[in-house]
């Protein structure tokens, strides 16, 4: 078994004339809780996908739990859990056929912890799926990949559209999984204060490029700052040389 | 609204289902006054001189041009305002409602031009009156904001009218002034409605599954699937054909019953194909390019890139042969009941029909592949241009090889037709094996 769950080796992605990901080369070991951070279009969902071999590098290589991530098959897919940060969920079923629909994929669907994490979460789950408020479809959809144990949980803004007590609830959640599972999860979120509470790791893209893939502790040590600061140290930076020299920035009456 | 507005408007899905509308809007008075008049209208149309068969065309070409140009009118312009961003607008609707009132002028200019020329002015102005109604009678009909009893009513008259003809224009030329007078002033009303403020601030609580008459048939089967049962069998390690099975089950809710509800539209494409032109048969290529079924784009399935090229492609080919099947069934119930066809020299022999369905059947892969990475959303605006280019290329592709194996000339026996037809469709369905196969290997699917 390999040591890590994931690794890109020297990935690069070009959408036309946009680079999403230029030469990105990171390793994820197992058992970790990866924060994946940056700004919006800095390519964390496109990392993301190559994990999970929807999208294909356009030179490079991803190997995600041991195998290619280009022909990963059923078996490894059934071991990997993801929460979209667009809505993927069938919003015409209620969400108990959802779940029940969902389940039927998965050898090792644990109904039991379902139940718990429907009544954690506080899901309705006699509600249509496409009448749930944002948040709630987000639980939902906590519980749609974590319900089969997968050792690798993929999670993209899983937190953006709930409030601080569910926050908390989802948090609490996940780190019981990590706990009880033998499981690597990634959190690409905004809310950096939140997951600096539970994550161990941290990868930080900067247009399609990796500008920090360091133990969350090292990186503080190193800057002497909390990750919020250190996150706009290292991405602000770039920002603020670009604005300079483009004299954008400048109130637009001063000239 | 501008020129490219509407042109970007038109690419949509629900547009390309209304250029249908304007095309059976063109077709569709022969229908409803009789095949037999056709070539009556058009001799009268060539000679200029008053023809009751031309007068009788122009009046129904009077309700379902304007129609047709009022219904896409109302899909493009409703489009816009069913967004929340639209009250922020300032003066949308109006302007809209100003833009769109131009497409009303041609529609019904042209009934009133042709009603002119088979009887006398008064009679032309008139039906131009009438057309400005009916293209507002539409306008108000697709409009989902507004009150459900009045659109009832609407089209109710216009099924009326169309369903009793002789009716309409027998109230028309014996009630003329009366007629023209009412209808310009239910014209004026329903568009003078359409910018009211109350209206406006409903649809922007519509919501998107309901704006389109497309995506409420969907949603109404797939509710309806979800209310009776979920999904129970175990996926794990399933077939492809399975997985098929469940494709299906997302796509339309339906897994035991409701086929017949949702194939009828194709029953009733292979019933005038039959009646009419073998060549009205081409027009499932639109049907197959836009929606069908296969498994959701960019979700991570337990199913390898290979499985899901397997799953894609018996979905592609249980689509086609459930459309064409219906079709045919609705032909041969037809056929069964003696039910008289439209005459040889229009229609052509019955295998003309047969071909045309089995071609089909195997330039259909073309127009399928339009939905290679995922059908389309009602709301896509990205990969609008393989929803256009490839079904009109397997439409295409079909009317060609139609031209060549029906022509007379060709010196091709019958059975050895449809004995090309049935090679070509093993060729382009192992074609579009590998394809899929190629495609799902190396392309992104998210």
């Amino acid at each position: 078994m390999s040591a890590n769950a994931f690794e890109l080796r020297g990935v690069t992605k070009t959408f036309g004339a946009t680079t999403a990901l230029a030469d990105v080369s990171i390793a994820v070991p197992r058992r970790s809780i990866v924060g994946l951070l940056g700004r919006n279009g800095s390519g964390k969902t496109t990392l993301l996908h190559h994990v999970t071999g929807l999208v294909l590098p356009t030179s490079g290589s991803c190997i995600t739990l041991g195998a290619d991530a280009c022909t990963l098959g059923a078996e490894e897919l059934s071991r990997i859990g993801v929460v979209n940060q667009r809505d993927t969920l069938l919003g015409w079923m209620r969400v108990h056929q959802l779940l029940s629909y969902v389940s039927t994929f998965y050898r090792t669907w644990d109904q039991a912890l379902q139940a718990e994490l429907v009544r954690t979460l506080d899901i309705d789950v006699d509600a249509r799926v496409g009448a749930l408020s944002p948040g709630n479809a987000q639980k939902v959809g906590l519980v749609v990949a974590t319900c089969h144990h997968p050792e690798l949980l993929l999670l993209d803004e899983p937190l953006s559209d709930l409030d601080p007590f569910a926050r908390r609830e989802v948090l609490g959640m996940l780190l019981g999984r990590f706990r009880s599972d033998d499981i690597t999860i990634v959190i690409s979120s905004h809310m950096i204060q939140d997951i600096e509470r539970v994550i161990d790791r941290v990868i930080l893209l900067e247009q399609g490029r990796v500008v920090a893939d360091a133990e969350l502790d090292a990186l503080k040590e190193a800057h002497g700052k909390n990750l919020e600061q250190i996150f706009l140290e290292l991405v602000g930076r770039e920002k603020d040389v670009t604005l300079a020299h483009s004299g954008a920035g400048e109130p637009a009456g001063r000239a | 609204m501008g020129l490219g507005t509407f042109f970007r408007l038109l690419f949509r899905s629900v547009m390309l289902f209304m250029l249908f509308a304007l095309f059976w809007a063109v077709v569709g008075p022969s229908l409803v006054i009789g095949m037999e008049y056709g070539n009556q209208v058009i001799d009268a149309f060539r000679t200029g001189e008053p023809s009751v068969a031309l007068l009788h065309y122009a009046l129904i070409l009077g309700i379902m041009l304007p129609a047709a140009f009022g219904l896409m009118a109302a899909t493009a312009s409703l489009e816009l305002q069913f967004t929340r961003m639209s009250w922020m607008l300032p003066d949308l609707a109006r302007r809209l409602t100003t833009g769109i009132g131009l497409f009303a002028l041609p529609a019904a200019g042209v009934a009133a031009w042709l009603t002119a020329r088979a009887s006398e002015p008064g009679l032309g102005v008139a039906a131009f009156a009438l057309g400005l109604f009916w293209f507002a009678a539409l306008l108000h009909v697709a409009d989902a904001a507004a009150d459900p009893r009045g659109r009832l009513v609407l089209a109710g008259l216009l099924v009326a009218f169309l369903i009793r003809p002789d009716a309409y224009v027998a109230i028309v030329t014996s009630q003329t002034l009366i007629v023209a007078a009412i209808a310009l002033a239910g014209a004026v009303a329903l568009i003078r409605h359409h910018t009211n403020a109350d209206l406006r601030r409903r649809r922007m609580a519509v919501p998107s599954s309901f704006q389109s008459g497309y995506a409420r048939t969907q949603l109404h089967w797939q509710y309806s699937g979800g209310e009776r049962g979920s999904w129970t069998r175990s996926m794990v390690g399933a077939s492809p054909s399975t997985w098929a099975a469940s494709a299906t089950y997302e796509m339309l809710g339906i897994f035991r019953y409701g086929w017949a509800a949702m194939l009828a539209g194709n029953a009733v494409v292979g019933a005038t194909g039959y009646l009419l032109s073998p060549s009205i048969i081409l027009i499932l290529c639109f049907n197959l390019g836009l929606s069908g079924i296969q498994l959701r784009a960019g979700v991570l399935y337990p199913l390898s890139r290979q499985q899901r090229a397997r799953v894609q492609f018996l979905g592609n080919f249980l689509d086609v042969a459930l459309m064409t099947g219906i079709a045919g069934m609705s032909a041969a119930a037809l056929a069964a009941l003696g039910v008289p066809r439209a005459t040889e020299a229009t229609n052509g022999p019955p295998f003309e029909f047969w071909m045309a369905l089995a071609l089909v059947f195997a330039i259909g892969p073309i127009a399928q592949w339009a939905r290679v990475r995922g059908p389309l959303a009602i709301d896509a605006a990205q990969h609008l241009g393989r929803h256009v280019v490839f079904p009109i290329a397997g439409w295409a592709a079909a009317l060609l090889a139609m031209m060549f194996l029906i022509n007379d000339a060709t010196a091709i026996a019958t059975a050895d037709r449809f004995l090309i037809i049935a090679g070509l469709i093993v060729l382009m369905q192992t074609l579009h094996f590998l394809g899929l196969r190629w495609f799902y290997a190396r392309r992104d699917l998210a």
